[in-house]
């Protein structure tokens, strides 16, 4: 299996579970499920900049270097 | 025409991987529809990228116009660079850069609202030739104050941690150029220290000339230094991980060393233990030959980059006695000792594998031992095993002989007694000793060796004895001799 694949599944499958939680932060209606849900969006978030991050730099370092 | 002559006040570069056209395309679309007027060496039509034409320049694609910036799709080695280009009449002025990186700042929010992934990004603020002091100082200013600007998170997040830059008495490291390339002596590069967490760094340019140095010579040192330190920080990371597996294999090789063996019931070392430790240290040695590799293909790519950059550098710089290098010489020596750092790494695998290695052999020559051990005991146990077998043997032997003897004593004298009886004393007495004995003793003793041979032959499951024949004959003509006598008496 083509591991750069797997790693942008992995982007979409973070970027996903965002939109769920952001989706649950705004149906929540006590401040501290609201809060909950923020967390957790902010943790997907960074999860989705770290595999971005790391995807870039395997594509460079994989890549035809010159 | 007029616009030629407008002065470039300050230029951004947002950098994407080449392969990744979709994000190219919908940045591209977004920077260009800003624009009045299209031109370029190439016809718009078509992918955006180039694949196939791998600049080892920077090369300008498309080039668009709109309001005071120019924009242009450009090329880089490995990477794609968008130039947003900054012109004005009026010269440059904390003002004019504060509306351009405003501008930026927009294009920026746009795309990653559209899911554009930046591979990283820059900014380069131009002052007049000869470097102008005052202007030099505004834009350290303002380049520290969009450090602490809310509005720079939720960026991609940097290659690098923030790298706080030498203190060499300023906010900034300058080199200066070679007077060839931005319009005679006195021009000179400023870099500043990078913000965190955002991914863009900030230089300045000092040139009496800047077009060549904006449009193409810059992106080619920034997206080098952009790939080096993506790799860099990869490597890292990468290197942080494997340090922590040594420690632990090399943890758990001490461990396993010192353990006690356990033993088995007659208190021996357990040969199935010692065998999975020599699997458990097999297992390690396989992870530290993985991270070895690892770490030796990171001082390649590593080597390599560093090389390319030292490369741009020089091609850059004025390298003249006296000129100054301070751009140059810290990211040498910061990416220095980072290769550094990896082979450190590589090494000190290479150390763990050895260690690792003579932990097995180690274990492995417990087991021999061990094996020598019980192969010892066994081949005692064999050979007490193999006299006891000899000493039957013997003993069936003389038991046999003793047998045989009885058989023939026993024959000899009832054939004798029989014989006689039949043939009648007083025949018996006519004759000699040795006729009366001759006859009686091939049947004794032919009986007795034929039972011999007969139950070697039913033994063999064979009549192919000649022993068996021969006794066989023996005894034939012995009676056939005794039935003859008997007759003529």
């Amino acid at each position: 299996m083509d591991l750069l694949k797997l790693i942008e599944e992995a982007i979409e499958d973070e970027r996903n579970a965002a939109a769920k939680y952001r989706k649950g932060a705004e149906l929540a209606e006590d401040p501290e499920t609201r809060s909950f849900f923020e967390q957790l969006v902010g943790w997907e978030q960074g999860h989705e900049r770290i595999l971005r991050d790391r995807l870039a730099a395997l594509k460079i370092i994989r890549g035809n270097h010159q | 025409m007029a616009e030629e002559a407008r002065r470039i006040n300050a230029a951004h570069y947002f950098y994407l991987l080449k392969e990744d056209e979709e994000s190219l395309g919908l940045l591209w679309s977004k920077v260009a529809s800003d624009g009045d007027e299209t031109s370029s060496q190439l016809g718009l039509t078509g992918p955006l990228t180039m694949g196939e034409a791998r600049a080892d320049r920077c090369m300008v694609l498309h080039h668009t116009k709109g309001g005071a910036n120019d924009y242009c799709l450009a090329m880089l080695p490995n990477l794609a660079a968008i130039e947003v280009i900054d012109r004005s009449d009026n010269g440059p002025s904390r003002q004019g850069w504060l509306r351009f990186l405003a501008r930026v700042d927009d294009f920026r929010t746009l795309s990653l609202e559209k899911g554009v992934s930046l591979f990283g990004e820059s900014t380069l603020l131009v002052i007049p030739g000869g470097g102008d002091g005052h202007l030099i100082e505004e834009a350290a200013d303002l380049v520290g104050s969009r450090v602490n600007a809310s509005g720079m998170t939720g960026l991609p997040i940097a290659g690098e941690a923030v790298e706080p830059l030498p203190d060499l008495g300023g906010a900034y490291l300058a080199s200066d150029l070679k007077p060839s390339l931005a319009g005679g002596d006195g021009c000179r590069l400023f870099r500043f220290p990078a913000p965190e967490p955002s991914s863009v760094s900030y230089w300045a340019l000092a040139a009496a000339d800047p077009e060549a140095m904006v449009t193409n010579l810059f992106p080619e040192l920034d997206s080098r230094l952009q790939e080096l330190t993506r790799a860099a920080s990869y490597f890292r990371q990468q290197r942080e991980s494997i340090m922590g597996e040594r420690a632990d294999i090399e943890r758990k090789v001490g461990a396993l060393l010192h353990k006690q063996v356990q033993t088995t019931s007659d208190n021996e070392p357990n040969t199935g233990e010692l065998e999975n430790r020599i699997s458990s240290l097999s297992r390690m040695f396989g992870l530290l030959a993985t991270d070895s590799l690892m770490a030796r293909q990171a001082d390649t790519r590593l080597g390599n980059d560093l090389e390319l950059l030292r490369q741009n550098l020089t091609r850059l710089m004025d390298g003249r006695p006296g000129s100054r290098d301070e751009i140059g010489e810290y990211l040498l020596n910061k990416y220095s000792a980072e290769l550094d750092a990896v082979r450190t790494v590589a090494r000190d695998l290479d150390y763990s594998r050895q260690n690792a290695e003579a932990a097995i052999e180690v274990v492995r020559t417990q087991v021999e031992l061990l094996r020598a051990r019980e192969e010892a005991v066994i081949q005692e146990q064999t050979k007490g095993l193999l006299k006891q077998i000899l000493r039957l043997q013997e003993e069936g032997l003389a038991l046999q002989v003793a047998a045989g003897l009885i058989e023939f004593v026993l024959i000899f004298y009832y054939v004798l007694l029989s014989w006689e009886h039949i043939i009648g004393s007083a025949a018996a007495e006519h004759l000699t000793p040795f006729t009366r004995m001759l006859p009686i003793l091939g049947i004794a003793t032919g009986a007795a060796l034929g039972t011999h041979f007969l139950a070697r032959s039913i033994k063999n499951k064979t009549w192919r004895n000649p022993g068996l024949w021969v006794t066989g004959a023996l005894l034939l003509f012995s009676l056939v001799m005794l039935i003859i006598i008997s007759v003529t008496i």
